[in-house]
């Protein structure tokens, strides 16, 4: 799976052990991202980078920055993976 | 100016304020539009539009050509509301009226009205080049006057919708605000939920780590307390027996001491080890179809000579028609002497036990009732517990020896087979009725 296909996974699976069904609710009125939760499919359409944060973005709005750890502290372990450059400004 | 002039002149006026009432909808604008207009074409020095409430009170002045902002008394400006007519300082009297209009340094009132409401007034100073109000242009005033008053009130209408628009755009963001906050708040809140439920899932899957390992060790350590017990009991027995010799009065009593000593610890091993075995789902059922009052009757007679020994008349009653149910013999004999066994052990010498069954629907009911110490209300919820000792006083007082796991045991296995078991008391020294209900076998099965 890509890279930042398992960042978006990580975060809507973390989110839902908080908010429940909500979570990907949420993630499906983002622009640019299919999430297929039962087929474990997550496709992007348009920069993956920007696209994360706006997935990110999305839970802010709504639940604030504590929402916002919790997306970090998800995958503060794959993000390591990632360049420098290419990693979602919000999740730094 | 001819009067040819003048008409055409008023006429243009009109038309230019007719265009600005149309095309502006703000209150201060219309008013400064519509001054500035009047001033500039009638060539007047200054001029005031006096918005009033409903009960004629100042809602808002609008003024041009003053020098500074003109300041109005409000019981003038009432009695110059109440005028129909358009006043005219020159065409007025000596008087009140000619005194106020002197006093505010205007030459002519022009009341501003709707068909329902006096809306405020039209204050307009003297001419710039000293001249009268021609009779066209006060004329033309006439005719300006409703008119006015409805653009004015459109326009009090439109801003107060906008007022009310934007009170309510602060009340929605006001209302959006605190439900983010809300929200924000009960995220957090879930957060630490979240977190204390895993370590309580972390926490929990321990504890069944380790109720395993207990169980595996009380499995054990009661088979291998058991197999030395039997040896012990076996030797205890046979010392008693003669069979190492003579044994005194005295050797006696202290041995059936360790004997009866000896049966409750191999009772208690056999206990444990039987809950063990049914609590970690290694226990199977020999189930078979049972007459349950063949079953009563074998263990009643088992039974009678403990009960003679303790002077208490046991006896059963039930219908020979019952059902059969579908069972493990043994251990649903265990239950029936675990509560026959209690019931001895609670019951004073004379006393009464009965053991009945009854069909009901599709259960048969065992009962095993009392007339013994009984049980205090409070007392009841504990009695199926492991390790319950209730009425632990009376027990000493009547020197009886218990494990407390008979009756959890009873519990298990009466589980096991689909039933239940409870118990009734009125309480202490009124007896006791245990009574267990296992399911009929169907015909087929």
């Amino acid at each position: 799976m890509d890279i930042f296909a398992q960042i978006v996974e990580k975060i809507i699976r973390e989110q839902e052990g908080i908010i429940g069904p909500v979570a990907l609710e949420q993630a499906r009125k983002v622009q640019g991202l299919n999430v297929d939760w039962e087929k474990h499919d997550v496709r992007f359409d348009g920069d993956q980078k920007t696209i994360v944060e706006r997935l990110v973005g999305q839970y802010r709005e709504l639940f604030g920055q504590a929402s916002v750890e919790v997306c970090k502290d998800a995958v503060k372990d794959v993000l390591s993976k990632i360049p420098q450059d290419q990693r979602p400004q919000l999740l730094l | 100016m001819d009067i040819k002039q003048s008409a055409s002149t008023i006429h243009g006026i009109l038309y230019n304020l007719a265009t600005i009432m149309a095309s502006t909808l703000r209150l201060e604008d219309l008013g400064h539009r519509l001054l500035s207009e009047l001033l500039s074409a009638m060539r007047i020095s200054h001029g005031a539009i006096v918005l009033l409430t409903k009960d004629s009170k100042i809602y808002q002045v609008l003024h041009e050509g003053y020098a500074s902002v003109p300041e109005f008394d409000e019981k003038e400006i009432a009695i110059l509301s109440d005028q129909v007519k358009i006043l005219v300082f020159n065409e007025l009297p000596e008087g009140k009226l000619k005194d106020i209009l002197k006093k505010l340094d205007v030459a002519v009132v022009v009341c501003l009205r709707t068909q329902e409401e006096n809306i405020g007034l039209l204050l307009l100073g003297r001419k710039l080049l000293g001249g009268l109000y021609t009779p066209y242009e006060i004329q033309a005033l006439k005719i300006l006057a409703p008119e006015t008053a409805v653009a004015i009130q459109n326009a009090r209408s439109f801003e107060e919708i906008q007022r009310f628009n934007a009170t309510l755009e602060q009340k929605v963001s006001d209302a959006t605000e605190d439900l983010r906050n809300v929200n924000e708040e009960v995220y957090k809140k879930n957060v630490e939920l979240a977190r204390l439920s895993k370590e309580l899932s972390q926490a929990n899957d321990k504890l069944k780590t380790l109720d395993k390992l207990k169980d595996e060790f009380l499995s054990l350590a009661s088979h291998e307390l058991r197999t030395p017990m039997v040896a012990i009991k076996s030797y205890i027995w046979m010392v008693l027996q003669g069979r190492g010799g003579n044994v005194t009065e005295k050797q006696k009593d202290y041995l059936n001491i360790a004997y009866r000593s000896t049966n409750s610890l191999i009772a208690l091993v056999n206990d444990m080890l039987n809950i063990s075995r049914i609590e970690s789902g290694k226990i199977t059922l020999d189930l078979k179809r049972l007459r349950l009052n063949d079953l009563v009757k074998e263990v009643v007679t088992e039974m009678t000579p403990r009960a003679k020994e303790f002077q208490i008349e046991i006896m059963e009653t039930f219908s020979p028609a019952l059902s059969e149910i579908w069972g493990d013999s043994s251990k649903i004999k265990e239950v029936l002497m675990n509560l026959i066994g209690n019931s001895l052990k609670f019951t004073p010498r004379g006393g009464k036990v009965t053991v009945s069954l009854n069909q009901k629907d599709n259960f048969i009911e065992t009962c095993v009732s009392d007339n013994g110490i009984g049980i205090k209300k409070e007392d009841m919820s504990k009695l199926f517990q492991k390790f319950s000792m209730v009425g632990i006083t009376k027990q000493k007082e009547k020197n009886i020896q218990g494990t407390g796991l008979g009756l959890y045991l009873c519990k298990l296995i009466v589980e096991l087979h689909g039933g239940r078991i409870w118990v009734e008391s009125e309480g202490e020294d009124k007896g006791s009725a245990f009574t267990f209900s296992v399911k009929v076998a169907s015909p087929l099965s």
